[in-house]
């Protein structure tokens, strides 16, 4: 029963308290229960892991106008229609998402790599970056070759 | 077995209570039993490990959302809601852990979702510590290996 109370919690509270004792350090690293919470989680989200749910189809990068990058990314996904084409009233736009990127965005320096449960990845130079949608966690570098290489192998 | 009865479901402590089968029947586990022995639904059924306080409380959220089920008209979703925080929100940690035990042996799913859910809100944000002290969990960690998990995703923190 305890687990079904911590599958409820979101990623970062888990990690958070992965030193809690080590009991829960385990159970948070074990695949069945990352699968399980994952599960849970695709469940439960309301917009953005939704639609990693069914195949996505393109990410649309907006233009930059008048120097302001759009609030707006569009993720089209074929979740509403279920269908092939990426019909515009199926997309699920991210408000603001955009305006957290550490770099400036001038409307062709991003490139869309994949997506993979629930994680967006970017490339901008040298640099990658997965957004995900989490109030707490939306946008995350990746610093080491390591984790590069992870988040290709990912993908 | 009289469809639309009353059943008399009793809490380890002796405490009788008569309650309509429509809202006993929303535990998975009491629904099984009086379907394979007609006998629990003339007699009394034991409950046992519950007793009346945490009893009385199970049966206040069955009959609600019992009646809601079987008519949406009186009881909205939105009353529902209302009512599930209020119930959540009313309860202490004592109660809140034995109303989980409870619902979780007599299979309400509805309301062990709910009280799952009224847990994990109270444990997201909270420091690694206050969850001990809360959940009285000894910390088999030293303080080296705490320092190295903790080093491993700092964007957590």
């Amino acid at each position: 029963m305890f687990i079904e109370i911590l599958l409820r919690l979101p990623v970062k509270s888990l990690i958070r308290l992965k030193c809690v004792c080590k009991s829960w350090c385990t159970l948070f690293q074990s695949p069945r229960f990352v699968a399980i919470h994952l599960r849970h989680a695709k469940n439960n989200e309301r917009h953005f892991i939704k639609c990693m749910k069914s195949s996505l189809l393109s990410i649309w990068l907006p233009p930059v106008v008048d120097g302001e990058p759009s609030t707006q990314l569009s993720i089209h996904s074929d979740i509403e229609s279920g269908q092939q084409s990426a019909a515009s009233d199926a997309s699920v736009t991210i408000p603001n998402l955009l305006q957290q990127l550490p770099f400036a965005y001038n409307g062709y320096n991003v490139r869309f790599v994949g997506h993979c449960n629930g994680l967006v990845c970017l490339i901008e130079a040298n640099d990658i970056y997965l957004l995900c949608k989490s109030e707490s966690f939306p946008l995350r570098r990746l610093h080491s070759q390591k984790e590069k290489n992870k988040a290709s192998l990912m993908l | 077995m009289a469809s639309k009865g009353n059943l008399t479901l009793k809490s380890c402590n002796g405490k009788e209570f008569i309650v309509e089968e429509k809202v006993a029947v929303m535990s998975t586990t009491i629904k099984n039993m009086v379907d394979v022995d007609d006998s629990f639904a003339q007699g009394v059924i034991p409950i046992i490990g519950v007793d009346g306080k945490i009893l009385a409380k199970l049966i206040e959220y069955c009959k609600e959302h019992a009646e809601a089920d079987e008519d949406e008209e009186v009881k909205s979703e939105e009353y529902l809601k209302k009512f599930d925080e209020k119930f959540v929100d009313e309860l202490n940690l004592n109660d809140l852990y034995d109303l989980l035990k409870a619902s979780n042996y007599l299979e309400i799913t509805k309301l062990l979702n709910l009280l799952c859910q009224k847990v994990a809100s109270m444990i997201k944000g909270k420091k690694p510590e206050e969850i001990r002290r809360i959940f009285n969990i000894k910390n088999d960690f030293t303080p080296e290996e705490e320092e190295e998990i903790n080093r491993q995703n700092p964007w957590a923190f």
